[in-house]
């Protein structure tokens, strides 16, 4: 009976689990890949990295490169910190301008598929 | 006309190595394969090529010209299908766009080399999947490159093909 009743709670919660989504799934949605009124968005290759000043140069896809500094509200995804990213990486990045510092609100490092 | 003894040494010394040297030279020259090349009159060859290093991949695209000659030279008849796939993919664009500001000059290098080795018949394909990856336009592609669906697919037919793959990654 108590496996039952175990099996049974299992299954209510796992029914349940679409009601409280991950978290992530929201923040993702924020982040379209285009710039908006609030945002910049730029796809490219990190340039360098520099921990000290904790900002990274981002080179686009096609252009010049563009300086971001990372702050303490940036959101990684692909890394958990700043020491993970590097030279030659594809990025993609969102960054607001703040009296004319660029700050990224989101780094994402991309995957290397291999394909 | 006196000639010291150290001189003499010297000069004695120098022409052992020059001679040392030419017969070195020599048996470079001599190396052949010609037990790998035995009874061998055509073959298929397909170079994978997903280096994402601009020096290396230049010096292994010239490397790749070499050893197409060194085959033709043996006497042997050959048909190459080089595939790009990875972060080899943003070498071979247009312009100087998809690379960092150093990797320029090399680009530039790889694009003509390219060209050459397009101008001598040989087949140059991209997969499109990783042009996907990158963010490449397919317009962006060199004129020389032959955009394909799959570069794991070409992998596998060109195999089943007969062609040897010789990996660069």
């Amino acid at each position: 009976m108590k496996k039952a009743g175990t099996i049974l709670g299992l299954l209510f919660l796992l029914g349940l689990s679409p009601i409280f989504p991950h978290p992530q799934g929201h923040t993702s949605d924020l982040f379209e890949e285009a710039s908006t009124d609030q945002m910049i968005f730029v796809r490219g290759i990190i340039s360098k990295v520099s921990t000290e000043k904790m900002q990274i140069a981002v080179r686009p896809l096609k252009g010049k490169r563009v300086v971001i500094n990372i702050v303490p509200e940036t959101l990684l995804e692909g890394v958990s910190m700043i020491d993970e990213l590097e030279k030659k990486q594809q990025v993609k990045v969102w960054y607001s301008i703040e009296e004319n510092e660029n700050n990224a609100v989101k780094i994402k490092k991309m995957m290397d598929l291999g394909c | 006309m006196n000639i010291s003894k150290s001189t003499f040494l010297t000069s004695i010394t120098m022409i052992i190595l020059v001679l040392v040297s030419i017969g070195l030279s020599n048996a470079q020259t001599t190396y052949n394969n010609n037990n790998a090349l035995k009874n061998v009159t055509q073959s298929n060859i397909y170079f994978d090529v997903s280096l994402d290093d601009d020096q290396k991949l230049l010096l292994r695209l010239n490397l790749l010209q070499r050893t197409i000659q060194q085959m033709k030279d043996a006497g042997v008849d050959v048909s190459v299908v080089i595939g790009f796939r990875g972060g080899a993919s943003r070498f071979i664009t247009k312009d100087d766009h998809y690379v960092l500001k150093e990797e320029t000059d090399n680009k530039q290098k790889i694009q003509e080399q390219v060209s050459r080795l397009a101008s001598e018949g040989i087949l140059i394909e991209q997969c499109s999947i990783a042009a996907e990856l990158f963010d490449i336009a397919y317009d962006d592609f060199l004129p020389e490159i032959d955009i394909v669906g799959n570069g794991y697919i070409s992998l596998i037919g060109y195999q089943n093909q007969g062609y040897a793959v010789v990996p660069m990654d």
